[in-house]
């Protein structure tokens, strides 16, 4: 790949204990610069159960049978009504929740006591149609379903407790995102990543289930809450990164990589390995060399 | 250093992370200019450097609620220094004075600390956001 990033594949324990690189070396099929990026595990783990399937049935494909009332309008064509549709329930114990330090990602969570209205919003339509640009362009436009522009539909408002816990049923396999509002009802500002709402999922629960979800975890921009998942839920979190940090002196450099305002925030910061990076940065190439992603606002743990 | 919260917060304890050391991210072969990464320093021969002693200090609205010494900072591979208040204390400052330093950065003598932690909750709601109203003129066309 072209990119300075170079990926191996690694095998490890559960624990994440017992690293080996895996040899990889495709210069026999003129691959030579090939990394691992695409590769996907075919050996089987050994010593390790998987948890048992309580898979119970497939969700309706079927707009017609999905579980949205026909009560709303958007969802006139549902053959649901509000009293017909199987439902779950969503707890989230604490939206504050960062990741601790010993964990590569934190700074993902809105200002402690900032939330006080959790809203969902039914996004069972984000794939749905296409706008074919007039006149007829992309061909064939004739075999575009035009776009029929039903956007997210509200579900519900709950409150959200100091500690920044709500719960809320849902409708059961459908997709959805969560936005946090102020006690003003405008929309949660001030944490370091900024998102517009949480936990978008596409059908995050099964008809009667109770599934609790920790943080304002964005995928893989989270982190884990592992090591901390005890704190977090009882409404504890890391709350350096809301605070203005000020030293009384510092070390200056190009890229203000230590600057008092790195030492609270922590945004898309990479732990660079073990042994340090795999070479010297050069000097032709941005000043993170492989462990900085280049999105302006991330920082590395090599500046 | 100091760090100062719009709002009070509730805090329990607080993990302060100092530098990489320079054994810690040193293996053959690889690159290891320094302790961090070649960012502040050459400790394989002048370091390594360590924060040894400080003094933490809590303030709720200007007044001294708490105050903890602090021994040597470490990195993070070593989980950083941890300071477990006995009790959650209300605090909207935070004040870190470093005493005591050991190594040396480029023959001088350097105060480094990389994180800082606060293990909080919110005491009361953060302050809402100024709405600000503009009165525009207007300008016939």
């Amino acid at each position: 790949m072209g990119g300075f990033v170079h990926l191996r594949l690694v095998v490890m324990n559960a624990d994440g204990r017992g690293k080996t690189v895996l040899p990889l070396n495709l210069t026999g099929l003129g691959l030579g610069t090939a990394d691992a990026r695409d590769a996907k595990p075919i050996a089987p783990r050994t010593g390790w159960l998987s948890p048992p399937d309580q898979f119970t049935d497939v969700a309706a494909d079927d707009p017609a049978q999905w579980n949205v009332p026909n009560a709303l309008p958007e969802y006139a064509f549902s053959q649901r009504g509000l009293g017909d549709i199987a439902t779950s329930v969503i707890h989230n114990p604490n939206v504050y929740a960062n990741p601790s330090l010993l964990t590569p990602f934190t700074n993902n969570s809105p200002p402690p006591g900032s939330v006080a209205w959790a809203e969902l919003w039914l996004d069972t339509n984000q794939f749905t149609g296409a706008f074919c640009y007039p006149p007829a362009y992309p061909q064939p436009c004739d075999d575009f379903r035009q776009d029929n522009e039903l956007r997210a539909v509200l579900w519900d408002t709950v409150p959200v407790t100091p500690a920044g816990a709500f719960t809320m049923t849902v409708p059961a396999d459908v997709m959805g995102f969560i936005v946090l509002r102020d006690e003003n009802g405008r929309l949660v500002r001030d944490w370091n990543r900024g998102y517009a709402s949480i936990a978008q999922g596409s059908s995050w629960s099964r008809p009667g289930e109770a599934v609790t979800c920790t943080g304002c975890h964005m995928g893989h921009v989270s982190g884990s809450l592992d090591d901390v998942l005890e704190l977090a839920q009882e409404g504890w979190q890391n709350v350096a990164p809301y605070a203005v940090a000020s030293a009384s002196s510092y070390h200056q450099t190009a890229y203000e990589t230590f600057v008092p305002g790195q030492i609270n925030d922590r945004r898309g910061w990479i732990p660079a390995p073990a042994h340090g990076p795999d070479r010297a940065p050069r000097l032709t190439e941005p000043y993170q060399t492989g462990y900085q992603d280049a999105t302006t606002g991330w920082k590395s743990e090599n500046g | 250093m100091a760090l100062p919260w719009p709002a009070n917060q509730r805090v329990r304890q607080i993990r302060l992370v100092g530098p990489p050391s320079y054994s810690s991210n040193c293996a053959s072969g690889s690159y290891c200019g320094s302790g961090d990464w070649g960012g502040f320093g050459s400790p394989e021969q002048y370091g390594p450097y360590f924060v040894e002693s400080a003094t933490l200090e809590l303030y709720r609205d200007g007044a001294l609620v708490h105050t903890v010494s602090v021994g040597r900072i470490n990195p993070r591979s070593d989980g950083g220094t941890l300071i477990e208040l006995a009790t959650s204390l209300v605090i909207d400052r935070l004040r870190l004075t470093i005493n005591n330093t050991s190594g040396r950065w480029y023959w001088s003598q350097v105060a480094a600390l990389n994180e800082i932690e606060v293990i909080g909750q919110a005491a009361e709601p953060w302050p809402l956001r100024q709405i600000w109203q503009a009165w525009l003129p207007l300008v016939r066309q």
